[in-house]
């Protein structure tokens, strides 16, 4: 079989993204949620991560015109520099066509995802966005994590408060069999999990030892204390409250953690994803963990800087697979990434990229199936938005609906969640059609 | 062998209490009892006829023996009247009473600000000599006038820091205006208290300095600039903790957390003397401070404005000017457009830095063409000669209106009332457009009146803010070490500097362009974890605490009351730890 065309490529996206919703509502997966048993690993890409210089269409002649400072640079000055490699080289011989679009190749520094990819457990879901995104870090992050963009022309409806996750936990109300249902690694105020909802136990951290160096006891409020003081101080005791409630499935699981297979970057994100290994090893009850891998604001000099992060991105995630694997928490875990915003098409004076619009994401895991999804986006100029960026193909809410749907959350539930409380409640959330679950 | 008395002034004289007068109270040590025998009777509790009170310190071991009782100690002031509370300078006499006699001398009474210990000889007396220490006492405003004290200390706590009885005692009684007025005039300044490190104006190697460098000379400049980013760090901590112009201190970090760079990707020689250009332009005028800030080399690196050049602009610092320093996001302040991003990106073309890290405008790399911004045009080609349109487009920045209100005045101003009161009420919205109106009009941007204005607001007394603020990271150890005059060694400081840094608020190192996005965002499970266990590494024993202040703990500590411990205050063998791992001291 030949290699598809870029045309090819295009077309057969536009047919396998918008599948029917998976029948996920099933009692078996109820319960396995309720056990704990599933769990999201969320990943942000802080600053907006170039999906062209992720998933590269490096023979597009647009996309080479585009870059051509920064491709002149690394012709010039690096010659032995592997930028990218080609999906044809990558994939596994019996992978099938599918796996190998011509023209396209994934950044090099990307390769140890390699084996994810070749098991079919990476899916690469193309021109994620919001139709009326923001280019603004801080809007654009905020927008992600309430799982919806505001508009000026927003009326009141839309429920602004609260993050996409806690909204769905407000709908179907989180598990009393978790430990804790969110646990942040990195990053502890960007998260979708904000906002009031009764009975939610989240929780930042640096590792698990954090839980257990208390020179000084913790002071633990009362029923009474929790509800007769000023809102900040309520706030404080609340935390408090939950830092008890949540130490000891933190300190167990940590002690209880079995040696794993993985070799973490040095890195603070390395650091993220081996604490995360051992609270999932360890058997810490929890559904949600963000993790966050921050500089990829590459306004100049984007090639190496780049480059470094998406090292430190994938071998921080392969390692995670090798530890779950080992675990037997591999095909309950969805990994998945998020940024505020794509970069521009059209590179800067400065050989970096600017603030732009939709991009790809990856979702991994033993329950993925493999592959692209969504369009691989046209860099035509006409076929680009005012600014030369490239147009959102899958609103976001999708993308949220599928983790949901593997975390067992209903139609109903998500529906709600995504769809009335942003205010569009005809909003498209099929899940993505990228889980092997059902 | 001694024994102190503490004396309390009554109520009637704390009612004379005016501006700039402290209460005096004078703890009297007797010392070497002269005569023998007598009473071995600990003196009680007494009243004399002016109504003074003998309070007995409780913790000074052995009671010595007095040849008599001390029946009755009186203050007079020369003139033979009771002493009053607001003499500040002068003599005044002293009269003890005891079984058997009256002693009596004139006692010099020393600035009060100043604490001094004397003796005087009662040679002929029959108690021998008397040490007396003259210094403000705390306990009598905290319980007489507890409502001033606290109005007192919100409204320095509003747009200042916490600070000890010393200070505090100079505001109580103030109206909010009196307040701002002394607090912007008397407690902000231009320059710091500790001179800057002498390194400030040492110019930065440029790379190709860098490149001709031995191995062995990369690597010491490279060790110069970590060291000297640490003692940036100690520095500022320490204006952050002795600084007497405290109101500066808080708001040249208000500044920063607007105008953001970071310490973490700029040499520490421009990044202070980055410092010393927001500590001297926040006392000024809003559009020089603008227009410096755009060419300042710590913010041209930062936001890439050398990276900014004719035909290819690059747009981060057009952006984060109005989406952060003046205007507020865009479809929230509906002052800016995409197009206006790339029209203001043009007018700041040609900024750029020598090698060595200096301001340099380049007219080479200046874009001279029409610019138009918020529909205004700046005409083509007579820009290059003022060095760029940047300053001509800040000033369309702060002339630019929407709904008829100044957008910079208004986003300004609630983010100064916000670093003050926390959360913006529905009343006081229109509070915020009347004082942006006034800055943006008659003031004229004029940066020390702008502060007045927000801090004297009526708006500002409401008791829903009270307790209603988190406290930062940085806000609980100056709110540690201030108010209880703690002497903040190096030690200390580099505990803090660590403490800082593992809670993600060093100093000059913010998270990103926007700054810490504070309130709610310092309280997560994590950090209300890690905040309990570097308070409490911080406070152990009580002996960094000034003496005197120990039995106000609570007071100059909290804000609202105590969770922990309901009991009285005049427990002064609570330590300071005690309040602090309340927690009520996490909010304020």
């Amino acid at each position: 079989m030949t290699a598809m065309t870029r045309r090819d490529f295009v077309k057969f996206f536009s047919t396998i993204a918008l599948a029917g919703d998976i029948p996920l509502d099933t009692l078996a997966i109820q319960q396995e949620v309720l056990n704990g048993s599933r769990r999201v690993i969320l990943i942000e890409l802080n600053g907006g991560n170039d999906g062209l210089n992720t998933l590269v269409p490096y023979t597009d002649p647009y996309y080479i015109e585009a870059r051509k400072k920064s491709l002149q640079l690394i012709q010039n000055h690096t010659s032995s520099y592997r930028r990218v490699i080609p999906f044809s080289e990558w994939s596994a011989a019996a992978q099938s066509n599918h796996f190998k679009p011509a023209g396209f190749g994934v950044h090099a520094h990307l390769d140890s995802l390699s084996a994810c990819w070749r098991q079919g457990e990476l899916a690469m879901i193309q021109g994620l966005g919001f139709t009326s995104q923001n280019r603004s870090h801080f809007k654009g992050i905020s927008d992600w994590n309430r799982g919806m963009p505001i508009t000026s022309s927003m009326d009141n409806r839309a429920d602004l408060t609260t993050g996409w996750l806690t909204r769905l936990w407000r709908a179907q109300g989180p598990s009393t069999e978790s430990d804790i249902h969110a646990v942040h690694l990195g990053r502890v105020a960007v998260t979708p999990v904000y906002g009031p909802c009764e009975g939610l136990r989240s929780l930042g951290l640096n590792s698990p030892e954090d839980m257990t160096d208390h020179p000084y006891p913790l002071y633990r409020p009362s029923s009474e204390a929790l509800i007769t003081n000023p809102a900040a101080l309520r706030a404080v005791l609340s935390e408090m409250q939950n830092a008890h409630a949540v130490k000891a499935g933190i300190v167990d699981a940590a002690q209880n953690a079995p040696t794993m297979g993985g070799s973490y970057p040095e890195s603070s994100f390395g650091n993220q994803c081996r604490s995360t290994a051992r609270l999932i090893a360890g058997g810490l009850a929890c559904p949600f963990y963000k993790l966050s891998l921050s500089g990829f604001d590459t306004h100049k000099g984007q090639v190496t800087i780049h480059g470094n992060l998406l090292r430190d991105l994938a071998d921080g995630i392969a390692a995670l697979r090798l530890s779950l694997r080992d675990a037997g928490a591999w095909d309950n875990t969805l990994i998945m990434t998020y940024s505020e915003f794509g970069r521009r098409l059209h590179e800067n004076g400065s050989r970096g990229t600017d603030h732009g619009l939709a991009a790809v994401h990856f979702m991994a895991g033993g329950a993925i199936k493999g592959g692209f999804y969504g369009q691989a986006p046209s860099l035509r100029e006409e076929d680009l938005d005012g600014r030369g960026d490239i147009r959102p193909g899958i609103d976001a809410r999708r993308y949220f609906a599928t983790a949901a749907a593997f975390l067992g959350f209903t139609s109903a539930s998500r529906e709600r969640a995504l769809g009335v409380e942003t205010g569009s409640p005809s909003q498209d959330l099929t899940p993505i059609d990228c889980l092997k679950v059902a | 062998m001694a024994m102190k008395l503490l004396f309390e002034l009554d109520g009637q004289s704390k009612g004379t209490l005016t501006n700039g007068a402290l209460a005096l109270a004078a703890v009297t040590t007797v010392t070497g009892c002269g005569a023998q025998g007598g009473s071995s009777e600990a003196p009680q509790q007494h009243q004399d006829s002016g109504g003074m009170e003998v309070i007995p310190r409780r913790d000074d071991g052995p009671r010595p023996s007095f040849p008599n009782t001390i029946t009755s100690i009186s203050f007079e002031n020369d003139a033979g009247g009771v002493i009053e509370v607001n003499q500040v300078t002068g003599t005044t006499r002293v009269v003890f009473n005891f079984d058997g006699g009256t002693a009596a001398t004139s006692l010099p009474v020393p600035p009060i600000s100043t604490r001094e210990e004397r003796s005087y000889d009662f040679s002929g007396a029959r108690i021998g000599s008397v040490v007396a220490t003259f210094h403000p006492t705390p306990l009598n405003l905290f319980e007489t006038h507890p409502e001033e004290t606290l109005a007192a200390k919100r409204m320095i706590w509003d747009i200042g820091l916490p600070v000890a009885t010393d200070d505090l005692y100079e505001f109580v009684g103030m109206s909010r205006s009196e307040a701002a007025t002394l607090m912007v005039n008397q407690r902000m300044s231009p320059e710091p208290d500790a001179p800057y490190p002498s390194w400030i104006t040492q110019a930065v190697p440029s790379n190709d300095e860098l490149r001709a460098m031995s191995g062995a000379e990369r690597k010491a400049r490279e060790l110069q600039v970590e060291n000297r980013r640490s003692q940036v760090s100690y520095w500022l901590l320490d204006q952050l903790t002795n600084g007497t112009h405290y109101v500066s201190e808080r708001l040249v970090l208000f500044w920063h957390n607007i105008f953001t760079t970071s310490i973490s990707s700029t040499p520490p020689e421009v990044m202070l003397r980055q410092h010393q250009l927001y500590r001297r332009l926040c006392v000024g005028a809003l559009p020089e401070f603008l227009k410096s800030m755009s060419r300042d080399p710590g913010m041209v690196s930062y936001l890439d404005s050398d990276e900014n050049v004719k035909g290819a602009p690059n747009e981060n610092f057009a952006r984060e000017l109005m989406e952060l320093f003046t205007f507020g996001e865009s479809s929230t302040s509906q002052a800016y457009t995409e197009q206006d991003i790339i029209e203001l990106s043009r007018c700041f073309t040609g900024y750029s830095l020598t090698p060595n890290y200096d301001y340099i405008f380049r007219p080479d790399l200046h874009d001279v063409g029409e610019k138009v911004l918020f529909g205004k045009t700046l005409a083509a080609g007579n820009s290059l000669d003022v060095g760029g349109d940047g300053d001509l487009a800040i000033n369309l920045i702060l002339d630019r209106k929407v709904n008829g209100k100044s957008a910079v005045g208004v986003y300004l101003t609630k983010r100064l009332w916000q670093e003050c009161y926390g959360d913006v009420l529905p009343e006081d919205e229109a509070e915020i457009d009347h004082i942006a109106a006034l800055w943006s009009g008659p003031y004229a941007w004029d940066l020390k009146k702008f502060y007045q204005a927000v801090a004297a607001s009526s708006r500002a007394g409401d008791a829903r803010r009270l307790g209603a603020r988190f406290r930062s990271h940085l806000d609980l150890f100056i709110g540690y070490i201030r108010p209880c005059q703690i002497d903040a060694d190096f030690a200390l400081l580099q505990d803090i500097h660590k403490f800082l840094a593992k809670l993600e608020q060093s100093l000059l190192e913010p998270p990103d362009v926007a700054g810490w996005p504070g309130g709610s965002t310092w309280i997560s499970t994590k950090s209300v974890l890690m905040r309990n266990q570097f308070l409490s590494n911080i406070s152990g024993g009580n002996g960094r605490v000034r003496e005197d202040l120990k039995p106000l703990l609570k007071y100059l500590l909290l804000t609202v009351p105590s969770l922990t411990q309901p009991g009285s205050f005049l427990d002064a063998s609570r330590q300071a730890r005690t309040w602090i791992m309340d927690p009520a001291f996490q909010v304020r």
